[in-house]
């Protein structure tokens, strides 16, 4: 293999960071592909397998039916790369023009060394991920424009988001996994010439990164052209930093302009998550600010910066420093709680409907005051809460909260804490919502309200007014579980983005059990698009069409890293890869403890050469927190899965099931045995596990001793040695489902479970033919807390 | 004992039990102490929905209160169902349905105020917005484009 083919190889932005080691494991797994002209290479609406590299040769990027040509490649570029990390159908066509000689490197190829190199493929993953999201983010508004553009993919090869963030001073510091955040949520946009990007004294504190084109800084007083930016430059950090909401210069198109932006917003949102970034950028922020005063002097070079104007400005509102400004204010002191009085009443009164109904605020709280002085004393009290807590927590005091010191939170930005997707509400914020047109209701016990309805109705109650909009896409006490079953068969790559633009980063739990439309599309919009808040809970039985790729982008950091339970029921794509992903790994201290894994290629026989000198000993990779598990009917699941959770997840795991995992054999549970134990783990289900023996049982019995749910229906390869063993081991099991496990209960077994089995409190021995009227009674005589026994289908159990 | 004075200037004398649902006038009775007959006025209450919301507490009186797990959302059970008595007490007309709720949210009447929001969350379920805004009586302050816009965005929600 030519030296020059890594160098070609490094040249893939995804690839330039890795180390050579990892570039020679790929130039092991390529192969070359000669193509003649004309001939097709890819197919739009393909399914993607694998990326390539043009060693000689030119193709042609053409729409479907080679007749409308977009672009041409040739030596030394890559395409098709989208394809190989999200599995999804191909976005173009391509052609040969000449005879040309490609590098292919397919999918799989690349799946099986990067679980040798974690770190590597988190780079790769966060990458290509924050790549997808600005495609994603294009296509939709190119879907409303011009419903056939498809070449976004090859306009997008060169653009690393992450470049862009990283040469903003403010965020050269902060760790990956922020960063990674911020690339995600970032917006493309795109301005004809001459248009307005910011006018001078506008709000706003969206930062804008300039991908190609060419913009110019005016001052709108004096119209003097202070500077003009081109390509990779950045403008409006200046307002964020300052916290002032107000630009002090206009910005102008020269040519057609691409922007990045990052909102304010999503920047809020991310100081109030991470307290200890915010002092971090406020010192940062101070040190830019005597740069620029210094700069000054020199005159502009970067003109979007106007510091005379600052000062007066850093004190408007709306700001995190105005934020920590106003909580001081209700401390406990008789005067500033008149203080907070006051502004109640201002609040309260302007949100209420009518005149009238002003009057009757305003004097509900006057007597309170002048007619009991203790009445001060409540609300201190009150007003005290959101002090103590973290914002967090004052979220959710809300509710304990009077509504009048409510209707001064609600008013208060903070406690909005505005999800990123709201953002592309550009109609609702340029006019302020009425106060007089809310419904008779203050914002808390609307909200309350709205916990009762389902998601249709919130969706559509929008339209309402836009109060009622503003409530339903921002108020954090709504949406906390998304549920999608019960709308299964109208959920697709279409609506999902819709639903998903609604909910934004609001729920812990996800639902999609059964919409079975759904494909790798509209999935990782999906996971990419609430991802963020981190979901606790993901349920997507049988969503069969999702492909083992794109199933792992929840194991990226910043969106799995709270996963508790999931439920891949049914997902048939799902393989050991997805799965060892998913319940992730320590990178072990040294190649001394790496042992067990090189133990178990041995025995294998598998040809693993690749050892983990990438990454960093004690990374976490996957979701470390992953506690209940759902496999039936993954039949790609083989014993190499059940090695790696007894290697990586014996201690965690509470509930497994593997309901029809026929790939699994009595090897897979004698890996359990090797390992400490599986001292949480409380219920397993091994239904239809037709071929496990009673060697299994007898493995699972030494590594899980604190069961309490045990399935095993249909295990019809065990004999009587299995029901003893369980009797035995297994002393505080509560359900037991013996159910058709005919060779292996009988009278003498269900002799040895009445006698140990005390706690028993379920127990179905379903058309166990050898269980007869005298084993039954037995059972019933022995297990005091018995509550249902079934031995239906017991052909023989006559008389009892 | 505890006497309320509804804003019409009516006197209503209940037992401390019944007036501790209410969170907010608990509060005031423990910070005023143990002086005898306490007034305490109501002074944005009439007396037809403070009796209301009386009856109610009466009847509710020795429920156990509710723990803080209740108000914290990511524990919340979704109990759509309405107790059955509660169900009979608010089946009033709309406009003291609404005065109902106003003062269970004002006097802090947790439960009364969930039984509330619930009434209302099925009586609007499966609404257009044109009729909810007819039964709030709420202006559409969105330009028309700007209302197809959100209804082109959200058309899966529509059609059901």
């Amino acid at each position: 293999i030519p030296l020059d083919l890594i160098a070609r190889f490094r040249e893939f932005p995804l690839f330039n960071s890795a180390p050579d080691v990892f570039l020679v494991a790929i130039t092991f797994r390529i192969r070359l592909q000669l193509v003649n002209p004309q001939e097709y290479i890819i197919t739009e609406g393909e399914e993607a397998k694998a990326m390539y590299w043009i060693l000689r040769g030119t193709v042609g990027i053409t729409s479907r039916d080679g007749e409308a040509l977009y672009a041409e490649l040739s030596q030394g570029a890559f395409f098709g790369e989208i394809g190989i990390l999200f599995d999804r159908p191909r976005t173009a066509t391509v052609v040969a023009c000449t005879r040309c000689m490609l590098v292919v490197l397919t999918a799989d190829a690349l799946n099986n060394i990067l679980p040798s190199f974690p770190r590597i493929e988190r780079a790769i993953r966060d990458e290509a991920q924050e790549r997808l999201a600005i495609i994603e983010k294009r296509r939709q508004r190119a879907r409303i424009l011009l419903p056939n553009s498809n070449d976004d993919h090859i306009v997008e090869a060169n653009l690393r988001v992450r470049d862009f963030l990283i040469q903003v001073p403010l965020f050269a510091s902060l760790p990956e996994i922020i960063i990674h955040k911020l690339a995600l949520s970032v917006d493309p946009k795109s301005y004809a010439p001459f248009e307005c990007v910011i006018k001078q004294n506008s709000v706003g504190q969206d930062i804008y990164f300039v991908t190609s084109g060419i913009v110019e800084v005016v001052d709108e007083i004096s119209g003097v052209v202070k500077a003009r930016l081109s390509d990779g430059t950045y403008f409006g950090e200046i307002a964020f930093l300052l916290s002032t909401p107000r630009r002090t210069a206009s910005v102008r198109c020269v040519t057609m302009v691409d922007c990045l932006v990052l909102t304010g917003n999503t920047l809020n949102l991310l100081c109030d998550e991470y307290p200890e970034i915010m002092t971090q950028i406020e010192a940062m922020a101070q040190s830019r600010i005597n740069d620029i005063n210094t700069r000054l002097a020199n005159s502009f070079d970067r003109g979007s910066i106007d510091p005379r104007a600052s000062p007066a400005l850093v004190s408007t509102n709306t700001s995190q420093e105005s934020q920590t400004l106003h909580q001081p204010l209700f401390t406990s002191t008789a005067a500033s709680a008149i203080n907070a009085t006051t502004r109640i009443d201002g609040t309260s009164s302007a949100k209420t409907k009518v005149v009238n109904a002003k009057n009757r605020t305003t004097t509900q709280f006057i007597p309170d005051f002048s007619n009991y002085g203790v009445e001060g004393n409540i609300f201190k009290r009150k007003l005290s809460i959101p002090i103590q807590t973290s914002s967090k927590a004052r979220r959710f005091s809300m509710s304990t909260l009077p509504s009048q010191s409510q209707a001064l939170l609600l008013s208060n930005n903070c406690i909005f804490m505005l999800h990123p997707r709201s953002k592309k509400r550009t109609v609702s914020s340029r006019r302020r919502p009425s106060l007089f047109n809310v419904g008779p209701f203050s914002d808390s016990v609307q909200v309350k309200i709205f916990q009762y309805l389902p998601l249709p109705d919130l969706m559509r109650f929008q339209r309402v007014c836009q109060q009622w909009q503003h409530l339903l896409l921002n108020s954090y006490l709504l949406l906390h579980e998304l549920i999608l079953t019960p709308y299964n068969t109208t959920i697709d790559d279409k609506s999902i983005v819709s639903i998903v633009n609604f909910a934004g980063q609001r729920p812990k739990v996800v639902d999609i059990s059964n919409c079975f439309h759904l494909t790798d599309e509209g999935f990782t919009f999906l996971v990419n698009g609430i991802g963020l808040a981190k979901i606790q809970i993901f349920k997507m039985k049988s969503v069969w069409e999702v492909s083992a790729m794109a199933i792992m982008d929840l194991t990226v950091p910043s969106i799995g890293s709270d996963l508790e339970e999931i439920d891949l029921s049914n997902c048939r794509k799902v393989n050991d890869a997805t799965l060892e992903r998913l319940i992730g790994w320590v990178v072990p201290e040294s190649s001394q403890s790496n042992l067990a894994y090189e133990t178990f290629d041995k025995a294998n026989n598998e040809d693993n050469g690749y050892s983990n000198m990438a990454a960093t000993p004690g990374t976490i990779v996957g979701c470390c927190q992953l506690k209940r598990v759902s496999l039936s009917y993954c039949k790609h699941i083989t014993d190499r899965s059940m090695y790696h959770i007894s290697a990586c997840a014996s201690n965690r795991l509470e509930s497994l099931d593997l309901t029809r995992c026929t790939s699994i054999t009595d090897q897979g549970f004698n890996y359990w045995s090797l390992v400490p134990g599986f001292c949480q783990l409380t219920k397993l289900i091994l239904a239809d596990c037709t071929f496990l023996s009673d060697s299994s049982i007898i493995s699972l019995i030494g590594a899980a001793k604190n069961l309490l749910h045990l399935n095993l229906s249909f295990c019809c390869s065990l004999s009587d040695v299995s029901v003893e063993v369980i009797s035995l081991g297994l002393p505080r099991l509560k359900y037991l489902n013996l159910s058709f496990c005919g060779s292996a209960v009988g009278d003498h077994g269900m002799n040895a479970l009445a006698l140990h089995l005390y706690e028993l409190q379920q127990l179905s021995v379903r058309g166990c033919v050898r269980v007869t009227k005298l084993g039954i009674n037995k059972v019933l005589e022995q297990c005091e807390n018995l509550k249902e026994l079934n031995i239906s289908q017991c052909r023989n159990s006559q008389g009892w | 004992m505890v006497t309320l004075i509804s804003s019409d200037g009516q006197t209503f004398e209940i037992d401390a039990k019944v007036a501790e649902k209410s969170v907010l006038i608990k509060n005031m009775m423990e910070d005023i102490g143990d002086e005898a007959s306490s007034e305490i006025p109501i002074p944005n209450v009439a007396s037809n929905v403070l009796s209301k919301v009386i009856e109610y507490c009466t009847h509710h009186k020795d429920d156990p209160s509710l723990g803080d797990e209740e108000t914290n959302p990511a524990n919340k059970i979704k109990n759509i169902d309405i107790d059955e008595w509660d169900q009979k007490f608010l089946a009033v007309d709309q406009e003291m349905l609404f005065e109902i709720i106003l003062t269970a949210n004002y006097l802090d009447i947790k439960p009364l105020l969930e039984a509330g929001c619930k009434t209302v969350a099925n009586m609007i379920k499966g609404k257009s917005p044109e009729e909810i805004r007819r039964t709030f009586n709420i202006q559409n302050d969105f330009t028309p484009e700007e209302e197809s816009q959100i209804r082109r965005e959200n058309e899966w929600a529509e059609d059901r």
